[in-house]
């Protein structure tokens, strides 16, 4: 046992050693000629975001000497979390991505009001009650629609749907065929399920009320209304035609169900196409998007709370705030934000957009954003009076998937939003200033 | 020791319990099995072929998973981390325990308890407090955090095994020692430790593979934009929109091969311990 | 009880609070003081960020008791610790007594039986999320391959499995750690004792229901108080399998209070379902203490 000790004891002093030996030449050479630095974290997790993210922080560093700019990785897991933890011991990044979640920090006294230099290179930035602008969006909302199986649905001679029931009517025929699910769903993912949700949402709640949320707050509506159900139904008929599993199915298997012929449909955002072409380059695919039952087109589009942000913080110390600054209108320039608007299938949010014409996906839908009748962020991305309480998104999408799963009736969900709003209006509620000042 | 002398006259009964081990066993190992078959697979084919084994020698995997993260740096980490703190364990928590047990006072009574109940209060409940401590203590982004939360960690549970040990250490020598003139710190350490091997082995494997395969804490804790541990680099492959269930399988295999290596030599030490701190209380 | 026999000078007390200094000074540090400031925490409206909080006296308690999410995240938790610790020690004692009786490659059969408790919690869930896939795992491809078409499930998904489903997990991974301790109990057992009972005409049920039971019962209030305690913190698994899904199905007390206070921006709130679920588990384990140490013999 005592050789054992000694051996363990000589094995530590000589890691000890190692481990500080080495860290200390990296800090101490680095810091030289690195300039000012600044801290850079967004949402790494998808491989097109980061590759693109060091594309373009590598290009930066190369052509601003005296500037750098360094990117925390995000070591996947769940990114607004590890934004909160980051935040909780005093690390903020100097620029951070922002989800949803933007409104909360901004009201937190963390996000600095952005520049009208950096501002104006945007179409619809999104403008705060304050006048200000915090966030500038990395794309335009995620647009969500069906990308489809092209080779099968020629096969069975389904014309890529127009209306919302010409959709449903390739679900059955898809179904009835039954060669393969009609449509895909990775339930499995909470916030995958808010891409149906959403569109839903749009089509039964913000078609009749634009501003249901703030109604709420005021006490005028609640979610027994009878748009709300309607959620419920439209959802339930929509998710009748999911495959076999889908409620722990992950978000991250989705293109392994389309390319592989086990279904045929999938109903997400763009970034999807290159993960798609990536997984199998011959698959034909096919892009439309899904109309609201009423004949109108609704569609998730414009600029969200989401996107790039710069911390207080790094507002303090101006030298930080110049390079801050500088890499943001750096990122947007066409040359660059072409990388990552490539890389994610994004559509572009500034005045001077990339040219991203030879993807004919997103030219399909570019042109469908043009045509349709309503563009709104995701109900959880808006800001002001409709913002959402902090933990109501995900409660309603789990409330949603008890109800999908028959384990609770539409009325007692509605009756459950009900009691959670009221507990969650209590402290968070934007119309009366509650929580808010 | 005694049926060695029996000659291999075995009953029925006695082969059919041999046929039921191995089925469990089989049963028991098969999850780590798969892993280490779909190891050596790429992902569509662990995804369509889930029970095939491999069918090439395909070490793919294991070149992607040092190339697209720092898993040599990752490595070295882990085994730093664990190593290092189980050597401050064991002589953090069995002094505490020595002089629990050595001293029949109801301050000791007290602080077994106290010590003890540590293991009932869930991480998750104070890490947020915890965290905003160790960054007043700028402990937060560097190693010295992760060392002081596995020790302190570690004192609940050690407390336990190393008082049930102790008692059931002679005290004859450590009053001989006594009368030959030693102070304490000198019978401790002279006496007294020197016995404690198969107590350390087996707190070092039990509480050693806690720290080895810890994910939650040193994700949050260990400093960003460097290599963290083993763990977290193999759950930075699960990400929020892509799984690479290959490259996890692959530093999963590595992962492992340590710890049974470890389990391997050591499970002598380790069952000799618990027995010793079990009986002769 | 030895005590009073071995009777040895009461050490100094400096000589005492300095071999107790690092363990005290730590404990306290690190988890004493931050479980003391989560207290705290659970009176205010804290929602992790922001540098203000009120001071919102118990009110989250009141939501906590009136919250149907919590009723379910506690039916949720009693549910699985019970599966898991109930059926960890009847599995952990079966395979020490196989361990034990097996006439071959005993130390080969108990490494093997041990190696699940060396794979970390996360990857243990990694592993089996892959394995209970419904399309693409291999449990439902082995069934789908036995022509068992109409047992596959879908063992995540479906809310009548997933609980199922994860405890499986915890109670594989976890056997073999109870067994290696059932194992050195049944072990520690002299031979004598056995040759004796049988001696006297005891068949072995008889054997094992008169001696062995009675022998080994420290060992089981240890294992049993140990999986008790494990099973209320169960949280890797959870985090990576089903997220506390589908819907709200594998939420338990430990998930909801890390959901609510780190995703769902209620710090303060998620902290005061912390320090309920400290107390469930205080009580717990005070009362099975009790009940099982009136059981146990005293060796």
């Amino acid at each position: 046992m005592k050789k054992v000790l000694a051996l363990m004891l000589i094995a530590i002093l000589s890691f000890s050693l190692f481990a500080q030996g080495g860290s200390e030449n990296g800090s101490a050479v680095k810091a030289q000629d690195k300039g000012t630095e600044i801290t850079l974290v967004f949402a790494d997790g998808d491989e097109g975001a980061k590759k693109s993210f060091n594309e373009i922080v590598n290009r930066f560093n190369s052509t601003h000497p005296g500037m750098t700019v360094t990117i925390q990785p995000g070591n996947g897991g769940n990114y607004s979390e590890f934004v909160k933890t980051k935040d909780s011991v005093g690390e903020f990044p100097d620029i951070v991505e922002m989800r949803g979640e933007a409104a909360m920090y901004v009201r937190a006294g963390k996000l600095a009001p952005l520049p009208a230099e950096l501002t104006d290179l945007f179409l619809s930035p999104m403008v705060l009650d304050d006048g200000n602008i915090y966030t500038v969006a990395l794309a335009g909302e995620n647009t969500m629609g069906v990308i489809y199986n092209k080779a099968y649905f020629d096969k069975l001679g389904i014309a890529e749907p127009k209306t919302y029931d010409e959709f449903i009517a390739a679900c059955e025929k898809i179904k009835a065929a039954g060669e393969m699910s009609p449509l895909v769903v990775g339930g499995g993912d909470l916030w995958h399920m808010g891409f149906l949700f959403n569109k839903v949402w749009d089509d039964q709640v913000i078609s009749k009320d634009k501003d249901f949320i703030a109604h709420c707050y005021d006490g005028s509506k609640n979610f027994s209304d009878e748009s709300v159900k309607a959620v419920f139904a439209e959802l339930s008929t929509i998710m009748s035609y999911a495959q076999k599993g889908w409620a722990s199915t992950p978000d991250a298997q989705l293109t392994t169900f389309l390319v592989n012929n086990m279904a045929a449909m999938m109903y997400s955002g763009t970034h999807m196409f290159s993960q798609v072409i990536s997984a199998d380059p011959s698959f034909q695919m096919g892009w439309f998007p899904v109309a609201s039952p009423d004949g109108k087109l609704r569609m998730v589009g414009g600029s969200g709370i989401s996107g790039l942000a710069v911390s207080t913080e790094c507002q303090k110390d101006s030298a930080k705030w110049e390079v801050a600054i500088e890499f943001l209108k750096f990122f947007y320039q066409p040359e660059n934000y072409l990388v990552y608007c490539k890389a994610l299938s994004a559509t572009p949010v500034t005045k001077n957009a990339p040219d991203l014409s030879d993807n004919v996906y997103l030219a399909e839908v570019i042109e469908a954003l043009g045509k349709a009748d309503s563009l709104s962020p995701m109900w959880n991305s808006k800001a002001g009076v409709n913002e959402l309480p902090p933990d109501f998104r995900n409660f309603t999408y789990k409330t949603a998937v008890e109800v999908l799963l028959g384990q609770r009736s539409v009325d007692s969900a509605v009756a459950e939003m009900n009691k959670s709003w009221k507990t969650a209006s209590m402290s968070f509620n934007p119309v009366t200033g509650q929580g808010i000042k | 020791m005694s049926k060695e002398k029996v000659k291999h006259n075995y009953k029925p009964y006695e082969w059919a319990l041999l046929a039921l081990t191995a089925v469990i066993a089989i049963i028991m190992i098969y999850p780590v099995l798969f892993a280490i078959m779909s190891a050596f697979k790429s992902n569509g084919e662990i995804l369509k072929n889930p029970a095939a084994p491999p069918t090439a020698l395909y070490f793919k995997n294991f070149v992607d998973l040092f190339q697209m993260s720092d898993f040599g740096g990752a490595i070295i980490n882990t085994v730093f981390l664990t190593v290092f703190s189980e050597l401050l364990i064991i002589c953090v928590v069995p002094m505490a325990a020595f002089a629990i047990t050595r001293d029949h006072s109801k301050k000791s009574a007290f602080f077994y308890t106290f010590f003890i109940s540590g293991m009932m209060i869930p991480f998750h409940l104070y890490m947020f407090p915890l965290f905003r401590e160790l960054k007043m203590f700028g402990m937060f982004g560097n190693f010295v955090g992760p060392i002081m939360i596995y020790i302190s960690g570690s004192i609940a549970f050690g407390t336990l095994l190393y008082c049930s040990f102790l008692k059931g250490v002679p005290l004859e020598l450590e009053e001989a020692a006594m009368l030959d003139g030693y102070n304490r710190f000198q019978i401790f350490w002279r006496v007294t430790f020197p016995l404690l091997g198969p107590c350390n082995a087996s707190m070092i494997i039990l509480n050693g593979l806690n720290i080895w395969n810890d994910y939650l804490m040193p994700y949050l804790v260990l400093p960003s934009g460097k290599a963290k541990t083993i763990t977290v680099e193999i759950a930075g492959f699960v990400g929020q929109f892509t799984a690479r269930w290959d490259i996890v399988f692959a530093g999963t295999l590595i992962s492992m091969i340590p710890a049974i290596a470890i389990f391997v030599a050591f499970q002598k030490y380790f069952v000799k311990g618990i027995t010793a701190g079990a009986t002769k209380g | 009880m030895k005590e009073n026999l071995l009777r040895v000078k009461k050490p100094r007390d400096w000589y005492y609070w300095i071999f107790m200094a690092p363990a005290l000074l730590l404990f306290s540090l690190f988890i004493v003081a931050p479980t003391v400031g989560s207290v705290y925490y659970s009176f205010t409206n804290w929602d992790g960020i922001s540098p203000r909080m009120n001071f919102i006296g118990l009110q989250n308690y009141i939501e906590i008791f009136t919250s149907a999410r919590f009723g379910n995240a506690l039916k949720n938790t009693i549910i699985l610790t019970m599966f898991v610790s109930v059926l960890e020690n009847v599995f952990a004692l079966a395979l020490a007594l196989l361990v034990d009786k097996v006439i071959k490659a005993k130390n080969f059969f108990r490494s093997i039986f041990y190696i699940p408790v060396l794979v970390s919690g996360i990857v243990s869930g990694f592993i089996w999320k892959v394995m209970y896939n419904y399309n693409f795992g291999v449990i439902n491809s082995m069934l789908r391959g036995m022509g068992l078409e109409n047992l596959t499930q879908d063992w995540l998904g479906d809310t009548r499995f997933t609980l199922i489903a994860i405890g499986t997990v915890l109670v594989w991974k976890g056997v073999g750690y109870y067994m290696i301790i059932y194992l050195a109990s049944l072990q520690s057992i002299s031979a004598d004792v056995l040759e004796a009972a049988m001696i006297d005409g005891a068949g072995p049920w008889q054997k094992f229901t008169k001696i062995t039971m009675p022998l080994i019962s420290g060992a089981f209030t240890v294992n049993f108080t140990l999986s008790l305690i494990n099973g209320l913190k169960i949280f890797d698994q959870i985090n990576v399998m089903t997220d506390g899904g589908p819907g709200f199905t594998s939420e338990t007390l430990v998930y909801l209070l890390y959901k609510v206070g780190f995703n769902e921006g209620r710090q303060g709130f998620g902290t005061a379902v912390g320090i309920v679920l400290l107390f469930l588990i205080l009580i717990l384990n005070g009362a099975q203490q009790k009940f099982l140490k009136s059981r146990e013999v005293q060796l």
